[in-house]
């Protein structure tokens, strides 16, 4: 994401406008291929340091007139660097002698700083050492290791998505109005959602005259405590969902953006012709369902598994998205939910709406860190939660869940 | 029904909530939440909602604590001093939710530890800095004779006592903020910023304990300080625990001339950056000055060069080769002393590291080498410890008795907190701050603004005598 003096955006009154690049502009590929070859020298086996790095790319990002831009270019690239400690070397260790060193002349009373420079370059103890750059391993000698491939052009298409993020950043809720024929888009949209933990207060719209196909939903999105403190905390989140919006094929936002203490307000809509880059949900899938998924396919031969589920409807405007999809070689589908420690309210809502659809074909996976007070009654006296429900810690055992799609088979 | 009162993400959910019942000032706090069906307010009003809910004998089901009482054994034989004693009275006067201002060096965190001991609660403390993080932790292990839980810096390890930095906590608050009784923020200061408040506003713990040595600050941070803590219900000064309490001490202001080559070369630059501002009007009293600056000079032609001049004046005035010279005095004048050398930049304080061959702390230097620096330090195998703002708060270091500021900002509290450095207590000891001024170089409004401080405007050291 781009830091905030690299932001471009216009205030025109009330409004403010994202200043978007044309992404096939050969200008502008020219250079975000020339910053490329830069940060391509570790593929090479060049191991260049930040230093050498920031050298290299100087010219670059002054090859352009607006630097701010060349500069925003530059900072999504290293947003993509690992960069290892200066070398398979312990500086820490070696200047402790040379401070120990240091010190012994320094307690010795008053020198001439002359001498007791000398002294120290001398010394055959630490000679080698002092004679170079004792602060040698601070990060501007770090190796860049690892450089997360981009093409040209999805860099300057990252970058016009990143204008409106680096807005949103000061956004405490945003407004959206999506619609798509195609169920799983949506569902993989509220999945982004789930995953930065966001809420929404969300209405199904009329469906375009002649096609009741799509489906046109309309979404106040903001995080828990947004109502009550006009608080920036989520304006990261919000910024991390919004490529997940315009992943859709027709898409509105609104927010408002406090920048300098006023506030100001962001409308777009899929006319600007962003390009998302959360293509596949996978890549955000945390590290314990990837396993997951990883020993249950190991394992469990009888049913298939899949992150793409369609979403659920409940009586009150709200939409369930389970997290996993598993279906038998009869074509059976049952989906699971999880419900982790920060998921509380969220499952109080599932429990009563499972207990008036008794039938609902939908395993309810919950963390033990929610077994507190109450709820841990309430879990106990859900007859539905005692049929399809079971606890899970870290993540969900797969011979549990297995038994459970087993028994609720009809 | 019964109200029901839930942690969630750093809120409370009220279900079945008796509007009628509740104040009206409490009542502006709470709101209806249509994207889950019931009513919700910041958990930290937790405390006033239930001393409200109990006031009116109305009914209500808690399952928003996640905390029960302790078996806390204090490990020491010390008594707390008489302003500590006082401090401790009056935060229990105040409901046990109020703002100390004690200075540094007068034993903040024993009052903690006593206000602690006092509880017997799960315990959050919120910290400014990794290095004090580890200093509050080595502490409180040593008091209370237990592990102590550590979260930030790399660790995450909660445990009933926790010590944690503000960056942390506000991250993990919304899902920790149910699992603490007592909320300690050392140098609260901190807090009001719209991101740091979280740490407070989303931790529902019904005592709070503030604690600061430069309470000051302008009416709306006072406002959230009071909102989120609790009244300042204690006060007291340097100069009321100097002598007793804390180390006598004399400030001594230092006017160094730059060399001729880089005096000609400061008048130059600051000559091309203040030509610069008058001609497109950009007025430093305005707070967006310095993001106009800064479009101006990316924006116009030559503005490149304005923006180098600004920096090379700035450089010069800070760092200058007379002013390391006179630092290099200093050091060699008080053998046997420990010295800490404090510089606004990181660029400065390796100048110096490089020069001298002294540790040098920053933000870059990592967790053991830090903490081997400060252990040194301390023992007095180092005598000199170079830093830019790392050592500015808090850092315990109380075998140091000079203190070197080469180059700082306007800030009063800076100034104060890095004065606080050198004053711990200790057998004889005499406290002597040096802050060295560029001649003739802007740093000499800098100074002026910087010193505005009760700390500094004492006459007492007039007739004060260094111990040699």
């Amino acid at each position: 994401m781009l830091t905030k003096d690299l932001v471009k955006f216009r205030k025109q009154g009330k409004y403010v406008r994202p200043i978007f690049i044309a992404a096939d502009d050969s200008s502008l590929l020219r250079i975000a291929e020339d910053l490329l070859t830069v940060y391509h020298g570790q593929e090479e086996g060049e191991n260049l340091t930040r230093g050498e790095i920031e050298e290299l790319v100087e010219p670059v990002l002054k090859s352009h007139r607006d630097l701010k831009l060349t500069k925003g270019f530059n900072k999504l690239i290293l947003d993509r660097c690992e960069f290892s400690q200066a070398e398979d070397f312990d500086y820490p260790t070696q200047r402790r002698q040379v401070f120990l060193k240091a010190a012994e002349l320094l307690k010795q009373g008053p020198v001439n700083y002359e001498s007791y420079h000398q002294q120290l370059i001398n010394d055959p103890e630490i000679k080698d050492f002092a004679a170079h750059d004792i602060f040698a391993d601070l990060p501007e000698n770090e190796t860049l290791t690892k450089f997360k491939e981009v093409f040209p052009r999805e860099l300057l298409e990252r970058y016009n998505c990143a204008q409106v993020q680096g807005l949103l950043f000061h956004a405490s809720e945003m407004e959206i109005k999506v619609a798509s024929p195609d169920p799983a888009e949506l569902r993989r949209m509220f999945k982004y959602l789930k995953f930065f933990r966001l809420l929404a207060e969300i209405k199904q719209l009329k469906s375009p005259a002649g096609d009741k196909k799509t489906v046109v939903m309309h979404l106040k999105i903001s995080g828990p405590a947004s109502m009550l403190e006009n608080s920036r905390k989520y304006g990261l989140q919000l910024a991390s969902f919004f490529p997940a919006t315009c992943a859709l094929p027709k898409w509105q936002l609104k927010a408002d953006v406090k920048l300098s203490n006023k506030i100001y307000r962001l409308n777009l809509d899929e006319k600007t012709s962003l390009v998302s880059h959360y293509r596949n949900f996978t890549a955000y899938i945390p590290e314990e369902i990837i396993m997951f998924h990883r020993l249950f396919k190991e394992k469990i031969k009888e049913w298939q598994i899949s992150g793409e589920t369609p979403f659920i409807k409940t009586q009150k405007d709200e939409i369930v998205f389970p997290d996993l999809n598993f279906q038998n070689k009869d074509g059976k589908i049952i989906h699971l939910e999880l419900f982790h420690r920060w998921h509380r309210g969220a499952l109080l809502k599932r429990l009563e709406f499972c207990e008036s659809n008794p039938d609902l074909p939908l395993l309810l996976g919950v963390d033990r860190a929610l077994l507190k007070g109450e709820l841990t009654q309430m879990l106990e006296d859900s007859a539905y939660f005692q049929k399809k429900g079971f606890l899970f810690r870290d993540f969900p055992g797969v011979a549990r869940v297995n038994k459970l799609l087993n028994e609720n088979i009809n | 029904m019964a109200l029901n009162i839930a942690f969630d993400a750093g809120t409370l959910l009220l279900e079945n909530l008796p509007l009628e019942k509740l104040p009206i000032p409490l009542l502006r706090q709470i709101k209806y939440d249509e994207r889950v069906s019931c009513h919700r307010c910041m958990a930290h009003l937790y405390a006033p909602l239930v001393l409200a809910l109990r006031d009116c004998n109305a009914a209500y089901k808690d399952e928003a604590k996640n905390f029960s009482p302790l078996k806390l054994k204090l490990n020491t034989k010390f008594l707390p001093h008489s302003h500590q004693q006082e401090a401790l009275e009056r935060w229990k006067e105040s409901q046990c939710r109020a703002v100390t201002a004690l200075p540094t060096g007068s034993g903040k965190t024993f009052l903690a530890v006593q206000a602690i001991n006092y509880l017997q609660r799960p315990t959050l403390i919120v910290v400014p800095t990794i290095d004090l993080l580890q200093q509050w932790t080595a502490v409180l292990e040593k008091f209370f004779n237990m592990q102590i839980g550590m979260l930030g810096g790399g660790s995450r390890d909660i445990r009933d006592i926790t010590v944690t930095t503000y960056d942390s906590a506000v991250i993990n608050m919304e899902f920790m903020g149910d699992r603490f009784a007592f909320i300690v923020f050392d140098e609260c200061h901190h807090l009001p910023g719209p991101i740091n408040r979280t740490a407070a506003s989303m931790s529902l713990a019904p005592y709070r304990l503030g604690l600061t040595a430069t309470p000051e600050l302008e009416y709306e941070g006072e406002k959230i300080l009071t909102e989120m803590i609790g009244p300042l219900c204690c006060q007291i000064h340097i100069d009321e625990l100097e002598g007793k309490i804390l180390a006598p001490y004399q400030t001594k202001q230092l006017k160094v001339e730059l060399d001729e080559d880089e005096s000609i070369a400061y008048t130059t630059n600051r000559q091309i950056y203040l030509d610069f501002i008058k001609r497109n009007g950009i007025n430093f009293q305005r707070p967006e000055a310095w993001a106009q600056f800064l479009g101006l000079c990316a924006r116009m032609r030559g503005g490149r060069k304005v923006f180098n001049a600004f920096l090379e004046q700035k450089r010069i005035a800070r760092s200058g080769r007379a002013k390391v010279r006179k630092v290099w005095d200093l050091i060699t004048n008080h053998k046997g002393e420990q010295i800490i050398v404090f510089t606004a930049d990181n660029k400065t304080a390796y100048l110096l590291g490089r020069k001298f061959m002294a540790p040098v702390l920053t933000h870059h230097t990592k967790v053991v080498e830090r903490k081997e620096m400060l252990d040194f330090f301390r023992s007095g195998k180092y005598p000199v410890l170079i830093s830019s703002k790392v050592l500015n708060e808090g850092v315990d270091v109380p075998e140091a008795s000079v203190g070197i500021i080469v180059s700082g900002s306007g800030s009063i509290r800076e100034h104060v907190q890095r004065l606080g450095r050198i004053l711990r207590a200790g057998e004889g000891k005499q406290a002597l701050l040096y802050e060295l001024i560029s001649a003739g170089t802007s740093e000499e409004n800098v100074s002026k603004r910087r010193r505005e401080h009760r700390a500094y405007k004492k006459t007492s050291f007039l007739n004060f005598k260094r111990r040699r």
